[in-house]
């Protein structure tokens, strides 16, 4: 008897439905709902997509990565994958946001907008009752609307105010509409936070409405801390995946993604093992997705002018302050489980931008500050508090630029100081600089075509570009997942 | 107090948009009547001839108009001029000697923009671009990229660097618009608009407001009252400045901060340089980056170091338009209205810009004139919510055909 032929190559594995690319937030959700669909699924998690643990910052100061807040959670994803049994938890739901004003003025928005009219009437009786009905108005814009900003079909036919919405600007949305300009400046700092456009550009006021649309803790437009912060949602996710036989292996050794006529059948990695699957989902940035794992030609041309567009020069960051001894401002101390936003005035926006544009650190920026030491007593020492600011719009240059850094830690501290009165900094520590999104419609825009036109059949995406409005939202995990269980099912692999 | 039966359509504006809407309206057999806002600019130099349509609607052949050729458009720059008509292989030609490349981009890039409007789907990812975006993927040339921002961009009081501003430049490259005077213009539609039937309200417009569900109500400053069916804007900019909430389809292309200031400067013989013996529009833009310092400096509330102008000669006046001009002026924190000093100064500046780009061969200046043009903003503190908003022609270079067409498009969907 012959003895039987060994194979002696690369190990080839086969039986996959999918592999999912990418340990993101989508990836993990994509692969937790495709192995509930009953896939065979493999989720390769690269180092790049691993969420980074809890981290000193300072002595005795601990900085959790991502954003602490959640405010566009796709809540058919929490429940479809039953994340709260898998840990999911708020350390705060319903946050409020105090509101601070270039001239030090304050008014404390309540977490659910329902109630923003009664306290705007504390700030400026005479705008409550307008603020409360445009606020309701736009609520029901955004209702209209969820669908698609969580990635399904454009409704055809926008009526009047929705119209309106997707291509008016911030300023001509809301100037006008209040006696006390303040509250303008207030749905201003809010629209152009984290976007790469200036207010009085056109498309820009969509991100409003976008904030208002999300659901964060079963409340519409509300924003909700996440026990854990990023770190705290991936491993909820992680437990799903376990609970749904996901196998997650981690390699940085991703070669390629295979192609074969004009579909894809696998990834090979840098020793020649390949894993055969009809299914991938990447949840890995574009650029790698598309150009550097498949390559230029084997896309569709027009596909990738979608990929050449250029990322936009501004940048908001992301800053982590230890905070010594206790706050005194009595405005911001009274609660530290809120939301803070810095609102500047008009003409310091624009400046801000103007300053990015121009690579220089700004004066005023808008600021979004929040005290994850309120959340969670483990991340400063007893007596002290760490807050995370991020501001924007600042010029998207590295932060490995040894000056820059010094330059944006320098503003931080000024926006922080008129944020918080009398605060004594110990230490401040730029963490990230996040590239701006373009306006919402752009963003949009971009994502179906990323989603759609690639030209490769089963290859699938759900990467941060596919994030619109900020925040995670396992919106594009979900709907990755759905193209590709509807692509499975018409045997378009066969 | 006087009030009349209800029209079919309430037109606000009475400039030549409003007359060339209203009229047309009225031919169509709708019953129209004009409100006039005060914002409306006087009619100085010379406009675009109106579109077929109108000619022939409203008969504007019997009247005294003088149309003459399309002129180029021309930046004087400091080491000479550019120009560029609405003939696409001459202006290639023309180019090449600059870049012997444009002699076959420019056309292909007129071509281009004369299919952008009607190729450019609504979801189409390029109605995101910005002007400056679309012509850094066109040419090399920052002095032509400089006059194309000056020529169809900055009319708009945007700078080149504002997301959809590409919108601008539909059409640049092939818009050939005979020229006519734009008071003969104005006198001809308002005529027309007259022997149309169209009740001209005396009066500038105080309040639009919803009266019911089926009407609307001027209201003007001397208590004339006028109820409409339906109400349009003759333009975004005298609509949102008379403090109304006006709807465009959401064109990239709405000024909403600053105004236009026209500078019309008189000297005592016709301005005899030799950069004018060809008609032309002039630009006097450095190049894009002062464009930008110009708008910046507008939305700052200053007067700019140095304007970005449009000019065209008219007999012995030379009429400028400077389109990023402060609606009011900004000074220690404080806004205050512009002064006959500030006048002035913005005028000498436009003049002795001018005299160095013509490079002398102006004559004595007599008198200089400015005029700060309608002001979106001043509008946008005060309009009200609680009514929808009217319709307004979004933003274009044909503005009279844009408003004409709007109004039809109404009446005869009612």
């Amino acid at each position: 008897m012959s003895e039987a032929r060994k194979y002696k190559g690369p190990k080839i594995e086969g039986g996959i439905d999918a592999v999912i690319l990418g340990a993101t937030s989508e990836g993990l959700a994509a692969a937790a709902l495709l192995a509930r669909a009953g896939f065979h699924v493999v989720l390769i998690e690269t180092p790049a997509s691993r969420p980074r643990e809890r981290r000193e910052f300072a002595p005795g100061f601990f900085a959790e990565s991502g954003d602490p807040l959640a405010a566009t959670l796709d809540h058919t994803v929490v429940e479809a994958l039953d994340l709260y049994r898998h840990g999911l938890a708020f350390s705060a739901r319903r946050l409020e946001t105090l509101v601070r004003f270039s001239d030090g003025a304050m008014v404390t928005m309540p977490g659910d907008p329902a109630l923003a009219g009664e306290a705007v009437a504390a700030f400026s009786e005479v705008d409550a009752g307008a603020f409360a009905a445009f606020l309701e108005a736009e609520r029901r814009t955004a209702r209209s609307l969820a669908d698609w900003f969580a990635g399904g079909e454009r409704p055809a036919l926008l009526d009047g105010a929705a119209a309106e919405a997707a291509t008016a600007s911030v300023d001509g949305a809301v100037a006008g509409r209040f006696v006390d300009h303040r509250l303008e400046d207030y749905l201003r700092a809010e629209a152009a936070f984290a976007i790469g456009a200036r207010p009085a550009e056109p498309f820009t006021y969509l991100s409003f409405i976008r904030r208002l649309a999300g659901e964060a803790a079963g409340l519409q437009g509300g924003v909700a801390a996440i026990e854990g912060g990023g770190r705290g949602l991936n491993n909820a996710l992680r437990r799903a995946c376990q609970a749904a036989s996901v196998t997650i292996r981690q390699t940085d050794r991703v070669k390629d993604v295979i192609v074969e006529w004009d579909r894809v059948t696998g990834v090979e990695f840098d020793d020649g093992a390949q894993i055969r699957a009809p299914i991938i989902i990447s949840s890995l940035p574009a650029h790698e997705t598309f150009l550097d794992l498949v390559g230029r030609a084997r896309l569709d041309i027009e596909f990738t002018r979608t990929l050449d567009i250029k990322e936009l020069p501004i940048a908001s960051v992301r800053f982590n302050l230890a905070i010594n001894g206790p706050i005194p401002d009595p405005h911001i101390a009274a609660r530290l489980d809120r939301r803070f936003l810095f609102a500047p005035s008009p003409l310091e926006i624009e400046r801000a931008f103007r300053a990015a544009a121009e690579g220089t650190a700004p004066e005023a920026a808008i600021g979004e500050l929040v005290f994850p030491s309120a959340f969670d007593r483990a991340l400063a020492p007893e007596g002290c508090a760490s807050a995370t600011l991020t501001l924007h719009p600042l010029a998207g240059k590295p932060l490995s630029d040894d000056q820059w850094r010094k330059e944006v830690s320098g503003a931080a501290r000024t926006i922080f100081a008129r944020l918080v009165d009398g605060a004594q900094i110990a230490a401040i520590e730029a963490e990230e600089a996040l590239v701006a999104a373009p306006p919402l419609p752009a963003a949009m825009e971009r994502r179906a075509r990323l989603a759609g036109a690639s030209g490769l059949e089963g290859y699938f995406f759900c990467g941060p570009e596919t994030l619109i409005g900020g925040g995670v939202s396992l919106s594009a995990g979900r709907r990755a997942a759905d193209r590709a269980r509807d692509y499975f099912r018409k045997g378009g692999f066969s | 107090m006087s009030q009349r039966a209800a029209v079919d359509l309430l037109i606000i504006g009475a400039d030549a948009a409003g007359f060339a809407a209203a009229a047309c309206a009225a031919k169509s057999g709708a019953s129209v009547a004009l409100a006039p806002t005060g914002g409306e600019a006087p009619a100085a130099g010379s406009a675009s001839e109106p579109p077929n349509f109108i000619w022939r609607l409203l008969d504007l052949h019997l009247h005294d108009l003088q149309s003459g050729p399309a002129a180029p458009q021309t930046t004087l720059l400091e080491k000479g001029a550019l120009s560029t008509s609405a003939d696409p292989m001459r202006t290639g030609e023309a180019l090449a000697a600059r870049d012997p490349a444009l002699e076959h981009l420019w056309p292909a890039f007129a071509a281009d923009m004369k299919r952008a409007p009607a190729g450019r789907a609504p979801e189409a990812a390029d109605r995101f671009l910005s002007a400056n975006a679309l012509l850094d993927d066109y040419f090399a040339d920052e002095d032509l990229k400089t006059h194309l921002v000056s020529a169809f961009v900055a009319p708009f009081g945007l700078a080149g660097d504002e997301m959809g501003s590409a919108a601008a430049l539909a059409g640049a490259g092939e818009m050939a618009h005979a020229r006519i005077s734009a008071k003969a213009l104005f006198d001809a539609l308002h005529d027309a608009a007259t022997k149309a039937g169209v009740d001209c309200l005396s009066g500038r417009l105080q309040t639009l407001v919803r009266v019911d569900a089926k009407n609307w109500k001027t209201v003007m400053d001397n208590g004339h009252e006028a109820r409409g069916r339906m109400a349009m804007a003759s333009s975004v900019l005298l609509g949102e400045a008379a403090g109304l909430r006006v709807s465009c389809n959401g064109s990239p292309l709405v000024r909403r901060i600053g105004a236009e200031a026209i500078i019309r400067i008189r000297y005592d013989k016709r301005p005899s340089a030799a950069a004018l013996r060809a008609t032309s529009d002039f630009f006097t833009a450095t190049d894009r980056a002062a464009i930008l310092r110009a708008r910046n400096a507008m939305i700052d509330g200053r007067i700019g170091d140095e304007p970005v102008l449009r000019f065209e000669v008219s007999g012995k006046e030379i009429i400028a338009r400077a389109p990023y001009c402060a609606a009011r002026l900004r000074e220690n924190g404080d806004e205050r209205e512009w002064t006959g000093q500030d006048r002035q100064i913005l005028g000498r500046q436009a003049a002795a810009l001018i005299e160095k780009r013509l490079g002398g061969g102006l004559g004595a200046v007599r008198e200089i004139e400015v005029t700060i043009g309608a002001d979106a903003a001043t509008g946008l503190k005060r309009r009200s919510f609680d009514v929808p908003a009217i319709p307004a022609p979004a933003p274009s270079h044909d503005p009279i055909g844009a408003a004409a067409a709007l109004a039809l498009e109404i009446v005869r969907d009612e």
